[in-house]
């Protein structure tokens, strides 16, 4: 049975989560733009990536373009399985709730 | 951890939310800033030719000479400047500065830049043809790569691209050998490609 993960559903964490899972693997996103896509403000994002990154389910890398720094993020493979599994059992629950008012 | 059904229904919504969310403001992102800027150069360099070759007309209607071609010679010095810092900042946009670092972003690089040296193998096996043959058959390569693209990732391509070449279809034959042709490219040709970036810009935000 999946279980419910704890790190990924806080809200904020569950957002970041779906926006890197909705890049293909292989693919990175630019922290600025992912603050952008989620409305979220530089410490918010950068706090809950940390606690994404120390569980293994993202990875940050820090790189210079023309000159200019820059920071990517992705989701590893580690963070795609807990993700997916956090789904299951979300819809789990549903599907149970379902079952019970038959 | 125990949650009601009520927010485990909620958290689906939201992840559903954000997934189509990203996907779109990744592809507004990386495509319409370049849309906008070819829909510009198309809309510049076409509205040139128009006039250079509106000028070669009159001159050539009031007999003054049958050989006045600088204007043209210069559109054309205008263009390949004008497809050269396009396809330069294509590659800024596109790869340098893309939002999104995918091992895909330079081979789409590559694809056009190939794709182009073959539209070029094609029409110097195709010789000879005229101004508005090589126009209508160097637009038209652009968009049979929206076409294709638009089938792997994005339908507004798909649909811009079969849009716009219908568009220079019906221009191409409507105006055959007449200047109104770039006239028409740069409006509608031009104003279809920058339309569309502007609105997904807008809509996708």
């Amino acid at each position: 049975m999946p279980e419910i993960n704890t790190i990924i559903h806080q809200p904020a964490r569950l957002k970041i989560m779906a926006s890197l899972v909705a890049l293909d693997p292989g693919e990175q996103v630019d922290f600025v733009y992912l603050r952008k896509i989620l409305n979220l403000t530089d410490g918010n994002l950068g706090a809950h990536l940390a606690k994404l990154e120390n569980a293994g389910y993202v990875k940050i890398q820090k790189t210079f373009i023309s000159r200019k720094p820059r920071t990517f993020i992705n989701a590893t493979g580690k963070g795609r399985d807990a993700f997916e599994e956090h789904i299951m059992a979300l819809e789990a629950i549903i599907h149970a709730k379902k079952e019970t008012d038959k | 951890m125990d949650i009601s059904e009520k927010e485990a229904q909620d958290s689906l919504e939201q992840i559903r939310a954000t997934f189509g969310h990203t996907k779109k403001k990744i592809a507004a992102g990386s495509t319409a800033p370049i849309l906008i800027l070819w829909g510009a150069i198309w809309f510049v360099a076409y509205l040139g030719t128009y006039v250079a070759y509106l000028l070669e007309f009159k001159v050539y209607c009031l007999r003054l000479t049958s050989s006045f071609s600088i204007g043209i010679h210069v559109t054309g010095l205008c263009w390949m400047v004008l497809v050269l810092i396009g396809m330069a900042a294509s590659w800024v946009l596109g790869v340098k500065r893309a939002p999104v670092k995918s091992p895909h972003n330079k081979r789409w690089g590559f694809c056009w830049l190939i794709l182009f040296v073959y539209a070029g193998v094609w029409l110097s096996l195709l010789w000879p043809w005229n101004d508005y043959q090589m126009s209508a058959f160097l637009a038209s390569v652009p968009m049979f790569a929206y076409v294709v693209m638009g089938l792997w990732a994005d339908r507004v391509l798909l649909w811009l691209g079969i849009v716009v070449t219908l568009l220079i279809i019906v221009g191409f034959f409507l105006f055959h050998f007449q200047p109104v042709f770039w006239l028409w490219m740069a409006i509608l040709g031009g104003g279809a490609l920058a339309g569309t970036g502007l609105y997904i810009r807008k809509a996708w935000r």
